[in-house]
């Protein structure tokens, strides 16, 4: 039987594989550059440095390119079951253990300039590496970059040990850089294995106790995560595997001694728990939404099938990570509560509108395209609702008792108000259920609040007033189911506390709400600075307050 | 029409393994050429030397042929002439000696600002030995001219004037690479260059293999 012929792809292989001399005299040269980059940095001429670091990256990314298909780098599954077997490619093994070594020597002597140098040409040449490809390949792996790419990280990591921030700050951006590189060409393995190492780039600043570093390292995760929002292929797994490693960075940073106080959020996991930043978990589920709402008016259903899988996976445990963060944070009495409850009111909020502009005419014509569609439309808005009743329910069932477990209630009041926000928010949209749940929300922690043990006479009945409003903006809405639940709770709780403290009377008592919610109406503008304040009284009017105090009598 | 269509292809093909063809044997030519002025280390400077001399037997040729210059003969006949010849070669020798001897200056100069590489880069380039050569040639030619006949007189003052004219301008191109080699940047990007050539050598070793199996591949099928 005549075998047939080898292909050129395999020849070309092994024609280089066996002829290791071809590449001699260029390696010498290489090798001549290597000798002048130890020599010049022994002398700190940094100008020199980088003019032959400069020129070994375009000689190694010019080396790889004409290598693309014929370099013999194992991919990661060959890797882990042959390890002993399968060689690397010695020219590229042999440079990059010499910028390694280059590296080294840079970080033990405290270097930064150098050692940034090198860590930039070896991002350079991550990045060049993308551009060609091994003689073993993999699906969703670009086995050359994951090689060269693990000296990067593993240089930039050993600066961060030894406290070399600027090396590791710009570590940070370069492994940013390279993991959106490899999000952009759908090398999702790879990606998988740069987010571990940005995680561990976060790990270590928060045991160095480096807040720059760290807001740095999150940044770079929360902007990958913003880039795979926009350009990556739904079922990676990146979503969830860089939202793990957010909070997992969190976690640790919580339980840091250097405690969580005001300015040290922003400072420090601020890039993505603050929603005015670009990258954070609020931002890119608004942008998301939009997104989502955009291509759903045009029609576009390839985009739009791709979107709303990215948006499921953002959103599928995210809510039990918050409620995990959250709980923490109530333990730790740390103001991150504070970005907790306004990330999500921010998500919520988002969510709502876009269940509310997902309500279009249904789409018209036959056919089971249009059919599936329909259906897939109707299956998203029902996944939202979901979604939105574990953002609320799910986060807040969790923290609010956590909060009177732990004694910790300085955050408690914002809570609530923001409780009542969902209340409205859900009352408009109309999800009953994420309504109810918010008023038994309220109506617990109200009457648990009346136990002397907190040591709150007053907290109980001026947070009571959020039933009030649930009740008062429910009347003018029209619902009458929230209405009913609201009113019923608010009496329970007034006479439970006029039980108990039967002499009682102060500002913002259960007799004063009427009075008060009138006032505060009647200052128009002025209330509406608040946006809970500005939600009830742009709906509601003085009558409908007399209404529910005159329900409740 | 299916009919053109088909002579079309076919005479493309044709003509395509025509150029592969012609491209692998002119490669094999020049591969075969190459190796063999590689190979012998002597070819080369057999060719250099029997090219001086064929220049030196058609320039005494000429000059046989060449009528005396009337002014330039008592010059010569008195001594003068030649011995301004030996003067300019004596001279052009000593420059050789100064220009060398400060060259060791500039030497150590490298090697303190830039590495070891940086003085092999520095003994490696072809400047500086052509300018050694090419010193060394003029002091040679300027030494012979002495001895020429009194009738070659003028044809000694040209010649004279021509290797002092050129001493100069070796001179400042040898000057203007020294003041490159002082900057280690000019040898880094010197290594790099030469490595980049290296690395197309290799690509073009590469297309040359994979010329030589499709061509092969080609004549098995046919």
């Amino acid at each position: 039987v005549k075998s047939p012929p080898m292909r050129w792809k395999d020849f070309r292989f092994h024609f280089f594989d066996r002829n290791p001399q071809l590449f001699g005299a260029f390696e010498a040269s290489l090798d001549e550059l290597q000798g002048m980059v130890f020599e010049f940095s022994q002398r700190e001429k940094y100008d020199l440095t980088r003019h032959a670091l400069s020129e070994l990256s375009n000689l190694l990314s010019a080396y790889l390119v004409a290598r693309g298909g014929s370099l013999r780098v194992p991919t990661s599954t060959m890797a882990m079951f042959f390890p002993s077997e399968i060689g690397f490619d010695p020219v590229l093994t042999r440079q990059l253990e010499r910028l390694k070594a280059h590296a080294a020597r840079g970080i033990s002597k405290s270097d930064q300039e150098f050692v940034k140098q090198v860590t930039r040409t070896l991002a350079t040449l991550s990045l060049a590496s993308m551009k060609t490809r091994s003689y073993f390949m993999e699906h969703g792996e670009n086995s050359v970059t994951t090689f060269v790419s693990v000296y990067l990280s593993g240089s930039i990591e050993d600066a961060a040990v030894r406290k070399l921030d600027d090396v590791a700050l710009e570590g940070a951006d370069h492994l940013k850089e390279l993991c959106q590189a490899l999000i952009e060409r759908n090398f999702y393995i790879s990606a998988l294995t740069h987010i571990n190492n940005l995680e561990r780039l976060a790990s270590i600043s928060v045991l160095n106790r480096s807040d720059v570093v760290l807001s740095a390292a999150v940044r770079a995760l929360s902007d990958c995560l913003l880039h795979n929002a926009t350009h990556a292929r739904p079922g990676t797994h990146i979503t969830s595997h860089l939202l793990q490693s957010l909070m997992l960075v969190m976690h640790a940073r919580l339980a840091s001694p250097l405690g969580l106080e005001m300015t040290k959020v922003s400072f420090s996991v601020g890039p993505f728990i603050s929603p005015t930043e670009r990258s954070s978990f609020a931002a890119i589920n608004i942008a998301m939404v939009n997104g989502i709402v955009e291509m759903t008016r045009a029609d576009q259903r390839e985009p739009l099938s791709r979107l709303r899988s990215l948006y499921e996976e953002l959103h599928q445990r995210a809510w039990l990570d918050f409620a995990e963060l959250g709980v923490e944070a109530v333990k730790k009495n740390s103001f991150l509560l504070h970005y907790i409850n306004s990330t999500i009111e921010e998500t919520v909020k988002a969510n709502f509108w876009l269940i509310n502009a997902l309500d279009l005419p249904p789409i018209e014509g036959s056919g089971w395209e249009v059919a599936r569609e329909r259906d897939r439309l109707q299956r998203f808005r029902k996944e939202v609702e979901n979604k939105i009743s574990w953002e609320t329910t799910g986060v807040y069932s969790r923290i609010i008792p956590a909060m009177f477990e732990h004694r910790q209630l300085s955050h408690l009041g914002d809570t609530i108000k923001l409780q009542t926000l969902f209340a409205f928010w859900a009352i408009r949209s109309p999800i009953q259920k994420v309504a109810i749940d918010a008023v038994e929300r309220i109506f617990k922690a109200c009457m648990l609040l009346q136990d002397p043990q907190y040591k709150d006479t007053y907290a109980s009945a001026r947070l009571a007033i959020n039933l009030a409003q649930i009740g008062i903006f429910a009347i003018a809405v029209g619902s009458e189911a929230i209405f009913r639940t609201a009113l019923e709770k608010y009496g329970a709780l007034r006479s439970a506390f006029v039980e108990r403290y039967p002499d009682i009377h102060f500002v913002g008592d259960f007799d004063s709400a009427e009075l008060e919610l009138t006032e505060e109406y009647s200052q128009g503008e002025l209330a509406m600075l608040d946006p809970r304040d500005s939600e009830l009284f742009s709906t509601a009017s003085a009558e409908h307050i007399h209404a529910f105090f005159a329900a409740l009598d | 029409m299916l009919h053109i269509g088909r002579l079309r292809r076919g005479f493309r093909r044709r003509s395509l393994r025509l150029v592969l063809a012609a491209r692998v044997h002119l490669r094999r030519v020049r591969v075969r050429l190459r190796t063999k002025v590689a190979g012998s280390s002597f070819l080369v400077p057999t060719m250099i030397t029997s090219l001086g001399l064929a220049l030196m037997a058609s320039g005494l040729i000429y000059l046989k042929h060449v009528k005396w210059h009337a002014d330039s003969e008592p010059l010569v006949t008195n001594g003068t002439l030649p011995q301004l010849e030996i003067a300019v070669g004596a001279a052009v020798l000593g420059v050789i000696g100064i220009v060398f001897s400060l060259s060791i200056f500039s030497v150590q100069q490298v090697a303190e600002r830039g590495t070891a590489y940086t003085v092999q880069e520095y003994a490696r380039d072809w400047v500086f030995r052509i300018t050694y050569w090419a010193l060394a040639l003029f002091a040679l030619a300027a030494m012979l001219s002495a001895l020429q006949k009194k009738e070659l007189g003028a044809y000694g003052i040209y010649l004279n004037f021509g290797i002092l004219l050129a001493s100069v301008l070796v001179l400042k191109i040898y000057f203007d690479r020294v003041i490159k080699f002082v900057d280690p940047h000019f040898t880094i990007s010197k290594v790099a260059n030469r490595a980049k050539i290296l690395l197309t050598r290799i690509q073009k070793v590469e297309s040359a293999v994979r010329d030589e199996i499709r061509y092969q591949r080609g004549r098995r099928n046919a």
